[in-house]
């Protein structure tokens, strides 16, 4: 553990947001609030939030569909997140898209859109990447992936093109064992997606997708040599999915004992414990960081729900520039 | 302040739902957030959290029931307050869901029927040609379309404003259940078709018969007959004998030889007949012109060439035009002729109808006799010709017609012959 | 005003912008060398003058060329990326369509996408059924994209400028059959042709012909024959722009002659010219004195049979005259 006292903290503060977020919104998805597609982070947390803080300031991001706190620690306001998840006027995203889910760009927060199949916008992070190498910029771009989605077309041109023109990308792999109802020891023709790396010529890695500090540490490697000039690699973080795929999925392939297996390690509660033990937290300042959690995302949703409805001119503005 | 809570969108493919049960008793307390009720998705169970905290007030629907997403639910509120006014939109609202469902179903019937009963006539033509007949308030019934189909283009419209209407077009007769043929009305047939429609709605008509003793005409022709067909190929028929009678008769009662116009009547000097040809089941009419300038012989021949014209569908423009009256023969078949209402030619002002000359009893000085009898129908334009004249003509040409060397004495002497002015 | 041959002229745009504009930059197949500059010649000397980072060969992949494109759009730099046949547009549909296109808008109007996706179309070179459509139409009603298809060595220089300077996405489709066959003249001084504006490239009062890409050389063939032969006086207008289409100057042409012909290359059913039909169905109804016709390809690949190819399919200057005549019949 070669991070400072405040980083590890904040690491923490992020993952109990994420895990907060995840709950929250998932309520609000069934009261019918989220004008959104609602995939669960629960049991990512460490996923996220390691690779994501692993992120400078000038790097470009493509987030994960699960996950919001990404979201948050590139700098979006959690008032405009969670009025953007209700679809309002004021909200990010106007009511346009669906908010934490994709097509969630902004050039000023280093967020790169991606478009709705998922495993395509690897490519859009290649070619992000390949600008900053033109550029002569001092950053890389961040590519989060899905086991499910790493078997797209897009993402091995995409790993190809990247390697041979060694542009600054990070491809981020969330490996949770599933692509909906499809476990990955079925659908993926290797055990670990980071022995994939070798056939593009690239250094690969895989990390216990639970342990915040493993998954931290390889992202930030990967993405210090890649800014450095030395070219891509591939991080894939093992974990296992807690939930179902979505709010709407009745898991029938998977059984009761595979659930529970699945939720055997809790990455927040691991890493709670870490510090704990650590002395860097106390019984009353987990307490806080709760609370002062669960109160800036209850003000969120009070902002949110007080927010006015898209019009029609919010439904057909912009489509051109100028 | 009372929340009514709706059933909310619950994923991309959830249209319905249906209520399991509820988990918070009617009247009871909820916190937002705390699960209100579990309803079933076609996938699974799923437990919907209340968006208000306080007490559930009013509840619309009992576990079992099934609705689409959005459909209201029950309301929270504080214990005691007034709800009654949003109940009773509520209800509203779901009556009128339910009205709405039935009429759906019959909406479909009534267009159908609709349909059944046939659509209006409509006219064919082309979006620019109705402006502009709007513009110029052209009536495009009226107006002869020459695009295909019988589409009125804009030619057509700005013709129509230069000479006389054409005949308009009707909408060709939606099919019956047991068709045995959709003849197209097109070319021939379709000019057929609108002038005799056009005809009759122009021409107000009457009709006056009249019956010819042909002893005399039977003779003569028999007489002639063979020399005709001897001497120059011709095969003399009756026709040519009411041919020339019309015409002499024309001189007689001029009105008969008359068109109608807008302003005035005008009577022409000359008569050219037409004669009907029919072929296959339509039907010219190939006009001999100054039939009294010319022989007998020249008028046969010239039916004749008439006939062999249509029948080979080589009979021009030029030998249909300038008939200023007609004759039509149904000698050819058995049919009576009575005083019968038959189609003007237009723009003429009579038509005359022949058939065959039959024996008949007829009364001669008193006793009974059996002649050769033939009946003529004469249809008149009532605009310009009226009962009178109209009867004068009928008995004028069988007048001719019972005297008919009368008509043969012009072979070849007449002063006035083909090329003779006429008004 | 020089002579240029078509492809001569999209070489001379990309050059101009690359010169003018450090973040514009070529991307594709085969585009350092392929033939001398990319298969057809379209890259020629850009290797040679701009180097390895401004003009970059890629793998074979499609996707990769059309979403690294975007994405290096949207960090700023201008991007051309080659598709070496229009047929392959549809593996980058997803890329396009739902990328690229759709990126501006989900920011609010805010984030562009300027990339230049140039691809060569078209039939007549006997290159079969999957490197010589048309594609025009699988993209026509994707909100956020542009479509420019030029028909002139002029147009192709000026509208590629254009595009290249364009804040959105384009997708510019060259006639394959015209690269080498057609020349022009071209303006030696700099210009532009505005994106959005179609052209009226043979005037008259009788009938119009919307015409496309090569289809504009068969048309103004056609308005050839149909002067000498019937006395008939067509006007040929070229949309150039065929997304977003330039209704008023094609409706204005057709209220003045009342008839219209439209003839591109792909199919007629579901095509470019069902837009216009419907454009001018809705717009000049009451001007109409005969129906709307168009005239296109069968409904059927490109065969490989040159004879084939260039008698029953691809249509030319008989087949308009022929709808043209029939809008006259009475």
């Amino acid at each position: 553990m070669d991070l400072p006292a405040n980083q590890l903290l904040d690491l923490y503060r992020w993952m109990v947001m994420e895990r907060l977020f995840d709950e929250s919104v998932n309520s609000l998805f069934r009261m019918g609030k989220i004008m959104s597609m609602f995939h669960s982070a629960l049991g990512q947390e460490a996923a996220n939030v390691g690779a994501a803080y692993a992120l400078r300031e000038g790097d470009a991001c493509i987030p994960s569909h699960r996950g919001k706190v990404v979201y948050l620690m590139r700098g979006m306001p959690l008032n405009d997140l969670m009025a953007g998840l209700f679809g309002k006027r004021e909200g990010f995203g106007q009511g346009r898209i669906p908010v934490g889910s994709h097509m969630c760009g902004s050039a000023s927060m280093g967020l790169l859109p991606a478009e709705g199949a998922l495993g395509g916008s690897l490519v859009v992070g290649v070619g992000a990447a390949l600008a900053m190498k033109l550029r002569r910029e001092p950053n890389a771009a961040l590519i989060f992936c899905g086991d499910g989605a790493s078997n797209r077309g897009d993402v091995h041109e995409g790993m190809n093109l990247a390697s041979v023109l060694k542009v600054p990308a990070v491809f981020f792999f969330v490996n949770n064992g599933w692509s909906l109802s499809v476990r990955a020891s079925y659908g993926l023709s290797v055990e670990r997606i980071s022995t994939r790396a070798a056939g593009y010529g690239l250094p690969g890695v895989t990390v216990d997708g639970w342990r915040v500090l493993e998954v931290h540490g390889a992202v930030s490697a990967a993405l210090r040599r890649a800014r450095e000039g030395a070219g891509p690699a591939l991080v894939e973080a093992v974990v296992s999915r807690w939930s179902a795929h979505s709010v709407n999925d009745p898991e029938i392939y998977r059984t009761d004992d595979e659930r529970r297996e699945a939720r055997r390690r809790d990455p927040v509660a691991d890493f709670e414990a870490t510090l704990v033990d650590r002395g860097l937290l106390s019984g009353a300042e987990i307490e806080r960081i709760r609370t002062e959690c669960q109160a800036a995302l209850d003000a969120g949703i009070a902002f949110a729900e007080g927010c006015s409805e898209p019009d029609e001119k919010c439904l057909t503005s912009g489509v051109y520039g100028g | 302040m009372a929340k009514l809570i709706r059933v909310p969108a619950l994923g991309i493919a959830i249209a319905n739902i249906a209520i399991n049960r509820w988990l918070v008793k009617p009247g009871a307390r909820v916190a937002r957030g705390d699960a209100l009720l579990e309803v079933q998705t076609d996938k699974i169970a799923m437990e919907v959290p209340a968006e208000a905290s306080g007490a559930l007030l009013k509840t619309f629907f009992d576990e079992g029931a099934q609705m689409a997403v959005g459909t209201p639910l029950g309301v929270i509120g504080e214990e005691g307050e007034d709800i009654s006014d949003l109940v009773a939109a509520v209800e509203a609202e779901l009556r009128g869901a339910g009205r709405d469902r039935d009429q759906a179903g019959r909406g479909a019937g009534a267009s159908a029927g609709r349909a059944a009963s046939g659509a209006p006539r409509k006219i064919l033509a082309t979006p620019l040609a109705r402006r502009v007949a709007r513009e110029r308030g052209v009536d495009l019934s009226l107006v002869r379309g020459s695009g295909p189909g019988g589409r009125i283009t804009e030619q057509d419209v700005a013709d129509s404003l230069e000479g006389p209407q054409a005949p308009a077009r009707s909408e060709p007769r939606g099919a019956e259940a047991e068709v045995a043929q959709v003849i197209p009305l097109k070319g021939a047939r379709k000019v057929i078709a609108d002038n005799v429609a056009s005809s009759v709605r122009t021409s107000p008509r009457f009709a006056i018969g009249i019956e010819v003793d042909c002893g005399r005409l039977v003779a003569l022709r028999t007489r002639l007959r063979e020399e005709f067909r001897a001497a120059h190929g011709i095969d003399l028929t009756y026709v040519p004998f009411v041919v020339k009678a019309m015409a002499k008769a024309v001189e007689q009662v001029p009105i008969v030889n008359a068109t109608a116009r807008d302003e005035d009547i005008l009577v022409r000097k000359v008569a050219h007949v037409g004669v009907a040809v029919a072929v296959e089941d339509l039907i010219f009419v190939p006009v001999i012109r100054h039939p009294l300038a010319k022989t007998l012989r020249q008028v046969a021949r010239e039916l004749e060439e008439h006939i062999a014209l249509v029948r080979s569908n080589r009979l021009g423009p030029d030998r249909l035009a300038g008939g200023t009256i007609t004759l039509t023969n149904v000698g050819v078949t058995d049919v009576d002729v009575r005083p019968g209402v038959s189609i003007i030619h237009q723009p003429q002002a009579a038509i005359v109808t022949m058939g065959r000359v039959r024996d008949r009893a007829v009364a001669v000085n008193g006793e009974v006799a059996v002649r050769p009898m033939m009946d003529l129908s004469f249809t008149y334009d009532h605009r310009v010709v009226m009962g009178v004249p109209g009867a004068r003509y009928a008995e004028w040409v069988k007048r001719y017609l019972e005297d008919p060397e009368s008509l043969t004495e012009a072979e070849g002497t007449r002063a006035g012959g083909p090329g003779a002015e006429e008004a | 005003m020089a002579e240029l041959t078509y492809v001569e002229a999209i070489n001379q745009a990309i050059k101009e912008e690359m010169r003018r504009d450090p973040r514009v930059f070529l991307m594709g197949e085969d585009v350092r060398f392929g033939h001398g500059g990319g298969l057809f010649g379209a890259s020629k000397g850009l290797y040679e003058e701009f180097g390895e980072e401004r003009v970059i060969d890629t793998p074979l992949s499609e996707l990769a060329i059309s979403g690294a494109a975007a994405g290096a759009a949207l960090r700023g730099l201008r991007p051309i990326a080659e598709i070496q046949f229009g047929d392959f547009l549809a593996i980058c549909m997803d890329q396009i369509a739902n990328g690229a296109a759709k990126f501006r808008w989900a920011s609010n109007g805010r984030d562009g996408c300027p990339v230049v996706y140039r691809a060569a179309y078209g039939a007549g070179v006997g290159a079969g059924l999957n490197h010589s459509q048309s594609p025009e139409a699988w993209f026509m009603n994707v909100p956020g994209l542009t479509m420019v298809m030029p028909s002139t060595p002029s147009d192709a220089k000026g509208l590629l400028k254009a595009a290249i300077r364009y804040d959105d996405p384009v997708i510019f489709l060259e006639h394959k059959f015209l690269y080498r066959r057609l020349r022009g003249p071209v303006p030696e001084e700099e210009y532009l042709v505005p994106i959005g504006k179609a052209d009226v490239k043979r005037e008259g009062d009788d009938v119009t012909l919307i015409a496309t890409g090569a289809m504009v050389h068969q048309a103004l063939a056609a308005a050839d024959i149909l002067d000498e032969t019937k006395g008939i006086a067509a006007e040929v207008v070229d949309p150039r722009t065929l997304l977003p289409l330039d209704e008023d100057t094609i409706v204005a042409s057709v209220r003045k002659t009342s008839k219209a012909v439209i003839v591109h290359e792909a199919p007629t059913r579901g095509g470019f010219g069902a837009e216009v039909a419907a454009v001018l169905a809705e717009r000049a109804l009451d001007c109409l004195d005969a129906p709307i016709l168009r005239v296109g390809a069968p409904f059927c690949p490109v065969p490989a049979n040159r004879n084939l190819e260039k008698v029953h399919y691809v249509p030319n200057a008989h087949r308009i005259v022929e709808a043209v005549v029939a809008l006259f019949e009475r």
